[in-house]
């Protein structure tokens, strides 16, 4: 049979260090357990050591504070932990409880000690559990409160954007509505109606099926909607809303929900609305400014027409008198330049009113620039500019129209004479890029500052008023080159490096794809002058009509003059004419109808009748036409222009 | 503010002076039921705890209040406030010394005296004043105070050991007069061992005792006469004890000395 071991024995090998101390720290008694641990021998500790010299700093100090007074208070302390040192220095982690008892008169303590490296290690580990713990528990308030603030910021910015969001769930048919939303359309989450059909009830009828159908479409096509509606405001009144978003979709492609933004719009569909009748009326006033430049054109011409008669006539009396030579001259240039001028504006506003139409034809840009050249050569020489043209070597076809065409470079080449000063250098080179001719004109003039290039091309803008007077120009050229070029689906520029390094203007019209017809371009005809032929000129303009009899007659025609309709028919029956120049606008009865009165009777039906219009456009054209005119002239009547029609009646 | 719970005060007695106990580092005010019974009758007896120990509200400690002593000072005043508008005598073990101390020259008119238990102004050496530490050996003392109080800290751990030869004790829980909040403990540890208030000394102008025991760890003999040679009003006295806690292993002794230094000046 087994013995148990004596209770020495137990004491002196038990699982754990057992020491007895005064209450001081005095050690009186140990067991081996307690000894081997520290590696010393029983006799080199009792008597000798305090418990406390095996501790460590931070031990004796934790002794001091705690240990001592809970022992002192309690009579027990309880799972202390803390290192003890070795005689090799070593530190060896314990728990230790102590436990105070009096034995006769005095006080002891019972001490036991247990190793517990691998508590202090698991305690270590749990200690860096819980640090990393806080410190992820830390960052994720720290970012839960972004998240919160930087919610309050999103909630803020959408609120002063006028906007909000909702979402709608398909299946259920819910409608959620953040708060902003809810306060932009002045609903409280309790009197807000979250079901689809209380959402649809606050659209206005009008758009209702405009949204359904768009957020469907936008489902079923995947894409995102944009749609604009009204939306009843809790106060009854409507917002204009427009709405984007999407919809989410499950796995297998089933549409989840709708996501979307609200703006409310309502301020800008006013500004829209505003500025929609601004612009009306910014239309009305512009149309009328264009009536009235079509009006005033048309106004100035008039005059002018006597008054190039009498110069004609003039001219065939100066002979005899220098004086009369010389003013005649004058009057001449400047009843010359006017009738451009005038003519010039009268073409802008038909531009501008969309009533000038081009007679297209598929021509070569060499003819035309030849043409052009021509008619500007005379300029340059006496400008002593040096003039360069550079054609293109093969033939580049337009679709465009002649006269016009011919109108465009003249003009740039006009202007680029008038703003060089005498001895400069001008060049015109044509050629093609791409699916475009470039029409360049680059001279060495004044130069344009490069704040007045983008307006160059306006009405009537002025580069410097002292230079423009100086020139006599008033800026008309510029804007009709541009409105033709405009015209023709091309594009003009402008360059200058600043003031006194030169201009270039940069014409690009687009090529066309087949060969040239024959080339209409209008010669300048010399007219043998038929005589001896009879014409009457009706027209109330007394002057008008006086002035150009006389000059016919001059030319030995014989002329008859009536100023109303009426009295037009009935000289005409007497006189029987070879040729009528018919003014449309009379007093009495048009000049339409004076021409179909004459048509209708027996002598009437072989008359040249040729109407003299100041408005020349092509609906007066068929008008004239279908009257039985032959023919149609504008006023003021180029007495050039009327020789050579009269010379087709004689062919 | 309420003091009174912030600071788990007690008031025991009806005297006419007013004596103020606070506790020192690691505690509460139950160090003190070994010396209170001589006062009882004479005085009003003021019992409390620091914020952050006992059963004071740990809700109340306020990290950066308590960054200093500075802030245990300013509840001292509110404590002296709220009890009494006489000057009082202030009895304080260990940091609780330094604490009156700060309190002392902020306010003296609130002091009739002082009585420092096992004080230091500086734990730490410097040049050539003694404190007895290194900057490491208070590291190490917080790593233990760590260690430790993570077993400390839940609030009911059982009782594992009766006090079968004071069974007046009842069946108080193990280590209870320490427990607090660990983080707390962490904070409270440097703030108290890394403190130097050394210059406040020549500053207090309160008559002061220090009690100095003979074999203290944590406030050695140099201490104790270092103060007393800093301060203009200060009486130094040895108490015959091993350890940081006269009041508790010595009361009899320590008992004795504050009364005869209070009957010879101030009753």
């Amino acid at each position: 049979m087994d013995t148990i071991p004596d209770l020495s024995s137990s004491f002196e090998f038990a699982a754990c260090g057992l020491v007895t101390t005064d209450m001081n720290g005095t050690i009186r008694r140990t067991n081996s357990t307690f000894c081997n641990w520290l590696d010393f021998s029983a006799h080199e500790l009792v008597e000798k050591k305090k418990i406390q010299d095996f501790f460590t700093v931070g031990g004796r100090f934790f002794h001091h504070t705690h240990w001592a007074p809970l022992l002192q208070l309690q009579g027990s302390v309880a799972e202390i932990l803390m290192d003890l040192v070795n005689k090799k220095g070593e530190r060896i982690p314990m728990l230790i409880n102590a436990v105070r008892q009096k034995h006769g008169d005095t006080h002891f303590d019972h001490l036991a000690f247990f190793i517990a490296t691998d508590r202090k290690k698991y305690e270590r580990e749990l200690l860096t559990a819980r640090k990393n713990a806080e410190i992820s528990l830390t960052s994720l308030k720290q970012t839960q409160k972004e998240l919160r603030e930087s919610r309050d910021l999103l909630s803020i910015a959408i609120l002063s954007a006028q906007m909000g969001v909702w979402s709608k769930d398909l299946t259920t048919k819910q409608v959620w509505w953040s708060p902003e939303l809810l306060q932009l359309t002045g609903f409280s989450p309790q009197s807000f109606g979250s079901h689809t059909d209380a959402f649809q009830q606050l659209i206005h009828t009008d758009d209702l099926f405009h949204f359904t159908t768009e957020l469907e479409k936008s489902i079923s096509n995947r894409i995102d909607f944009s749609v604009q509606f009204r939306l009843k405001h809790a106060a009854g009144n409507w917002l204009s809303m427009e709405c984007r978003g999407h919809a989410t979709y499950t796995e297998t492609g089933a549409a989840l929900s709708v996501f979307g933004i609200a703006i409310d719009i309502s301020e800008r569909k006013a500004a829209e609305q505003k500025l929609y009748e601004l612009n009306q009326q910014l239309k009305i006033a512009d149309r009328r400014k264009d009536e009235f430049l079509a009006t005033l054109a048309h106004e100035l011409r008039n005059p002018l027409a006597p008054m190039r008669n009498i110069l004609e006539i003039m001219r065939t009396k100066e002979a005899q008198d220098p004086f009369l030579h010389w003013s005649r001259n004058i009057l001449e240039r400047h009843v010359l330049q006017m009738t451009h001028l005038v003519d010039d504006l009268m073409e802008v506003s038909r531009i501008s009113q969309g009533r000038l139409e081009l007679r297209r034809q598929k021509l070569d840009i060499t003819d035309l620039v030849q043409h052009a050249v021509e008619t500007s050569y005379a300029l340059m020489e006496k400008s002593n500019h040096t003039f360069t043209v550079i054609k293109p070597e093969t033939p580049i076809i337009i679709d465009a129209d002649s006269t016009r065409i011919i109108q465009i470079i003249s003009n740039l080449l006009n202007n680029a004479a008038k703003y060089t000063p005498e001895g400069g250098a001008i060049s015109l080179r044509a050629f093609q890029e791409g699916t475009e001719v470039v029409l360049s004109v680059l001279d060495s003039g004044i130069g344009i500052p490069p704040e007045q290039l983008s307006n160059v091309f306006g009405m009537f803008s002025q580069l410097t008023p002292a230079l423009e007077r100086s020139q006599g120009g008033l800026g008309i050229g510029l804007a009709l080159v541009q409105g033709l070029v405009e015209l023709h689906g091309g594009s003009i520029i402008a360059r200058s490096e600043g003031e006194g390094k030169g201009s270039e203007f940069i014409v690009r019209l687009p090529i066309a794809e087949s060969a040239p017809e024959t080339s209409i371009i209008p010669e300048n005809a010399t007219v043998t002058l038929m005589t001896n032929k009879k014409i009457l000129i009706v027209d109330d303009n007394t002057d008008a009509a006086d002035s150009l009899s006389m000059l016919l007659e001059l030319t030995e025609h014989k002329t008859r003059v009536a100023y109303t309709g009426t009295s037009g028919i009935s000289i005409a029956e007497e006189f029987l004419p070879d040729a009528i120049l018919l003014d449309i606008g009379l007093p009495d009865i048009n000049g339409y109808e004076v021409a179909r009165r004459i048509r209708q009777q027996p002598w009437g039906e072989k008359i040249l009748i040729v109407a003299a219009t100041g408005w020349g456009q092509s609906k007066d054209k068929e008008l004239a036409k279908d009257a039985g005119f032959n023919g149609h002239l504008t006023k003021p009547i180029d007495i050039k222009i009327l020789t050579a029609l009269l010379n087709e009646i004689g062919t | 503010m309420n003091v009174i719970s912030r600071n788990n005060l007690q008031i025991i007695g009806e005297g006419p002076m007013v004596i103020v106990f606070a506790h020192g580092f690691g505690c509460d005010q139950n160090m003190w039921r070994y010396l209170t019974p001589e006062f009882q009758d004479r005085f009003t007896i003021v019992l409390f705890d620091l914020v952050g120990s006992g059963k004071s509200d740990l809700s109340a400690y306020d990290f950066q209040k308590y960054a200093s002593l500075n802030g245990y000072a300013s509840d001292l005043i509110e404590i002296f406030n709220a009890v009494t508008d006489k000057p009082v005598i202030f009895v304080g073990h260990s940091v609780s010394a330094m604490i009156g101390l700060i309190a002392s020259v902020q306010a003296p008119e609130k002091f009739l005296c002082q009585i420092m238990i096992a004080p230091s102004p500086c734990y730490i050496n410097d040049g050539d004043y003694i404190g007895g530490f290194s900057r490491a050996d208070i590291e190490e003392l917080c790593d233990t105070i760590d260690s430790n109080y993570l077993g400390w800290s839940s609030s009911m751990a059982p009782a594992i050991m009766g006090a079968p030869e004071q069974p007046e004790l009842g069946i108080e829980l193990t280590n209870s007069f320490c427990r607090t909040d660990p983080e707390i403990a962490k904070h409270f540890t440097r703030v108290t061992f890394l403190s130097d208030h050394r210059d406040a000394l020549p500053k207090s102008v309160t008559p002061t005792l220090i009690l100095q025991c003979s074999d203290d760890f944590i406030a050695p003999c140099s201490v104790g006469e270092y103060m007393q040679k800093q301060m203009s009003n200060a009486e130094l006295c040895y108490i015959n004890n091993v350890g940081h806690c006269p009041h508790l292993s010595a009361p009899d002794e320590s008992t004795k000395t504050i009364v005869s230094y209070l009957k010879k000046y101030f009753y």
